[in-house]
């Protein structure tokens, strides 16, 4: 009797287990049905339906926006604020929802998983070329073709810079971060050790000397992570050696190597703590006056004012790249830094919530903002008059009037070759590979 | 014990709920990983077949090897010195000498303590310019040692393995765990018996804590497999890839939105866990025979 009791009772729990396991695939199944209906009837129904659904129901087409800009972004603080005048002004007809993502891996990595899983974000940046031409191939992004190529939106944007996004004659992207990146120098230092600002790379070893003769560095330089520093030096090292466009010609010619020699020779000159180090090392020597000569975007103006010591911020000299053998200097280095984009969209009435958002956010008043609070310079039109800070004001200059755009090595060239740069640089500095065979590294990762 | 037939689809409806999560959360995954392998795939447009290409490659690469080198010594190093360290801690505090509740949860702290804040202050224990290690050489008038630790490829190793080492704490609790499970009944006939701490120590609790120390080694292996944090932080596999490991590698694959290689170099993975285990295995139960 009593196992009889036992069985009975150890049949009922497992069968309350199972019941309640499957209760919860029934719920699982029974929503996943009712998403499944929502986007049946979004695929099949029309504008009118969905305009209607929303105006009955009083409620704002909702669009998601996954966003970078977010947290201790530079931009995050005026960004933020576009976003909510657009929700403001859309009241009960679009509401953007931003859902935050700080990290720039698990974003990619999130955006990445969404497109190949079919559920793009409504809204979304890609932050580099290679990533843009993927995902337009996917065939689940939206198509701006048309949209950008209203006469209203083509206005808004600088010459030429639109073409990057149009793929086999689509576009599925806009350009809207640009980035300029020059070259700066620590006037003060210079100064101090009685030297000017170099032109070319033969003058740069001088320089470079003299500043070392007085205890400091010469050039800042990373291997970490991606190896941005090191590899700005680069993209301007293959300027001044293969001049325009050089990475669209390829690894095979000659200026990989002869540009590989001049960043050996760059790494000479540089802290001893360069090899493995993250940004944070080169970004510490230089604002802590113990760098002369150093690169980046100018969204890290706003970083050298508030966190470089005292003064570094108005002795901050900015320049062009140096020739080489007398040959392509004054180039400025610039990529489109972000493209806004879009999920692909079944339903009319949010095709045109997106692209009413990027009317809103490449209205020229509102770009002046963002550049002015954040230091980030983008692809609209604006009038430079309205550019606050005089070091901005003058890099957009200085690219205004540079010789030609050099190529920046990241985005211009395939991402594998990208990713394999850093470890190609440790080898070169570290004599496991002579110039010639950190091109071969570099080939072998396009291979 | 034999298990009786009626009690079969009892025990089987128990285990029923753990099978379908096993088989939904990782033997369906690692299949279509093993699938997935055979294409070649960017993770976004149609997969291509490639068949083993993606392996070819993989075995041709000399940072492959690099990275399986350096997995290997990461086992190897928490098996043969983060073990028995540990174990060394933990024969100590179960003697529960003065502050060892102290002592434990100071052992312990790495463990919840995030890998970013503890790698950051390696880095900067590490670093060539500003960095402690350097600073103390120059102290004692050693300067001439000063390098930069994670960028001369060959420190660079040895300074991420030592940083695993202060890892010690997990394996610490699960051995005093063990040490507790131990009858005191065999202390106090060898005591008796005029042995020391030392011969109490090697006759008595550590064969008694056998199992446990089994758990350690396989789980210290399998850590030592699994690595990424820890290397991805302090060195992100540099320099020059000599202090890649496997995952490192796998992730870089996916870096490059080069999926198909990813997932055979998830295979790789997987075959040589399975390998290590069965080896550490196969080494405890010749131990074990040799002993009855």
């Amino acid at each position: 009797m009593k196992t009889k009791i036992q069985k009975f009772t150890s049949f009922t729990i497992i069968s309350a287990l199972m019941l309640s396991l499957l209760a919860g695939c029934g719920g699982g199944a029974s929503s996943s049905s009712a998403a499944g209906n929502e986007s049946t009837a979004a695929s099949t129904g029309t504008a009118a339906s969905s305009e209607a659904t929303a105006a009955a129901s009083g409620e704002a087409v909702k669009l998601g926006y996954t966003c970078i800009w977010v947290g201790a972004d530079s931009k995050a603080e005026y960004f933020g604020q576009m976003v909510k005048d657009f929700n403001t002004a859309q009241a009960g007809k679009y509401e953007i929802v931003v859902e935050d993502q700080t990290d720039y891996d698990s974003y990619r990595t999130k955006i990445r998983t969404l497109i190949s899983t079919g559920s793009a974000p409504d809204l979304f940046t890609v932050g580099d070329y290679a990533d843009m031409e993927m995902y337009s191939q996917s065939g689940k992004l939206m198509d701006l073709t048309g949209f950008l190529a209203e006469p209203d939106m083509q206005g808004r944007f600088q010459e030429g810079t639109l073409d990057i996004a149009y793929i086999d004659g689509k576009a599925h992207a806009m350009p809207y971060e640009t980035a300029l990146i020059p070259i700066m120098y620590n006037g003060r230092l210079l100064e101090q050790v009685g030297a000017e600002v170099p032109e070319s790379f033969e003058e740069l070893w001088a320089v470079c000397e003299s500043l070392e003769g007085a205890g400091l560095f010469g050039t800042a330089q990373m291997t970490g992570k991606n190896a941005w520093s090191s590899m700005l030096w680069y993209s301007y090292a293959l300027a001044a050696c293969g001049g325009p466009g050089i990475c669209e010609k390829g690894l095979d010619d000659p200026a990989f190597v002869q540009a590989a020699e001049l960043l050996k020779m760059m790494f000479d000159h540089t802290s001893s703590d360069a090899i493995g180090a993250d940004p944070n090392v080169p970004n510490g020597h230089f604002f802590n006056d113990r760098m002369g000569i150093y690169s980046n975007g100018t969204w890290i103006l706003g970083r050298i004012r508030s966190e470089g010591v005292e003064g570094l911020y108005d002795n901050l000299i900015v320049g062009p790249g140096w020739s080489y053998e007398g040959k392509n200097g004054g180039s400025v280095i610039s990529a489109v830094q972000a493209y806004m984009a879009a999920g692909k969209q079944d339903d009319p009435v949010k095709e045109e919530g997106v692209k009413e958002f990027f009317r809103h956010i490449t209205e020229p008043e509102r770009v002046i903002g963002l550049t002015n609070s954040s230091g980030a310079i983008f692809t609209v039109e604006v009038d430079t008059a309205a550019i606050e800070d005089p070091v901005l004001a003058q890099i957009i200059d200085l690219n205004g009037s540079a010789a030609f755009q050099a190529d920046q090595f990241q985005s211009a060239m395939p991402v594998a070759v990208a990713n394999a740069l850093p470890a190609a640089i440790e080898a070169l500095v570290l004599g496991d590979v002579d110039a010639q065979g950190f091109v071969e590294m570099l080939k072998a990762a396009e291979e | 014990m034999k298990v009786k037939k009626q009690d079969r689809a009892g025990i089987f409806l128990f285990l029923l709920p753990a099978l379908v999560l096993f088989t939904l959360f990782f033997i369906v995954p690692v299949g279509f990983v093993a699938s997935m392998s055979l294409f070649k795939w960017n993770g976004i447009t149609t997969p291509e077949w490639s068949g083993f290409a993606n392996y070819t490659r993989i075995l041709s690469d000399k940072v492959f090897w690099t990275s399986m080198r350096n997995n290997v010594l990461w086992a190897l190093c928490a098996c043969l010195i983060q073990v028995p360290l540990a174990l060394l801690m933990a024969l100590i505090l179960s003697k529960k000498p003065r502050g060892w509740k102290i002592f434990r949860t100071v052992y312990f702290l790495p463990q919840v303590i995030s890998g970013i804040a503890i790698a950051s202050l390696w880095q900067a224990i590490y670093n060539s310019e500003y960095g402690l290690l350097n600073g103390l050489l120059k102290l004692v008038g050693r300067g001439d040692l000063a390098t930069n630790w994670l960028g001369n490829p060959k420190t660079a190793l040895t300074c991420v393995l030592v940083y695993s080492l202060f890892y010690i704490g997990y394996h610490m609790v699960i051995l005093m765990a063990g040490i507790t499970d131990v009858d005191e009944c065999y202390y106090e006939a060898a005591t008796i018996d005029g042995a020391n701490h030392i011969q109490i120590d090697l006759m008595i609790t550590i064969p008694l804590i056998r199992s446990s120390l089994i758990t350690s080694m396989t789980l210290a292996a399998i850590f030592g497999l699994r690595t990424f944090e820890q290397v991805w932080l302090l060195t992100n596999g540099g320099p020059a890839n000599r202090t890649s490991v496997l995952v490192l590698y796998l992730y870089s694959q996916m870096q490059n939105n080069d999926y198909g290689t990813a997932n055979a170099s998830s295979m790789m993975l997987i075959l040589t866990g399975a390998l290590v285990i069965a080896l550490i295995r196969g080494l405890f139960s010749i131990g074990r025979k040799s002993s009855d």
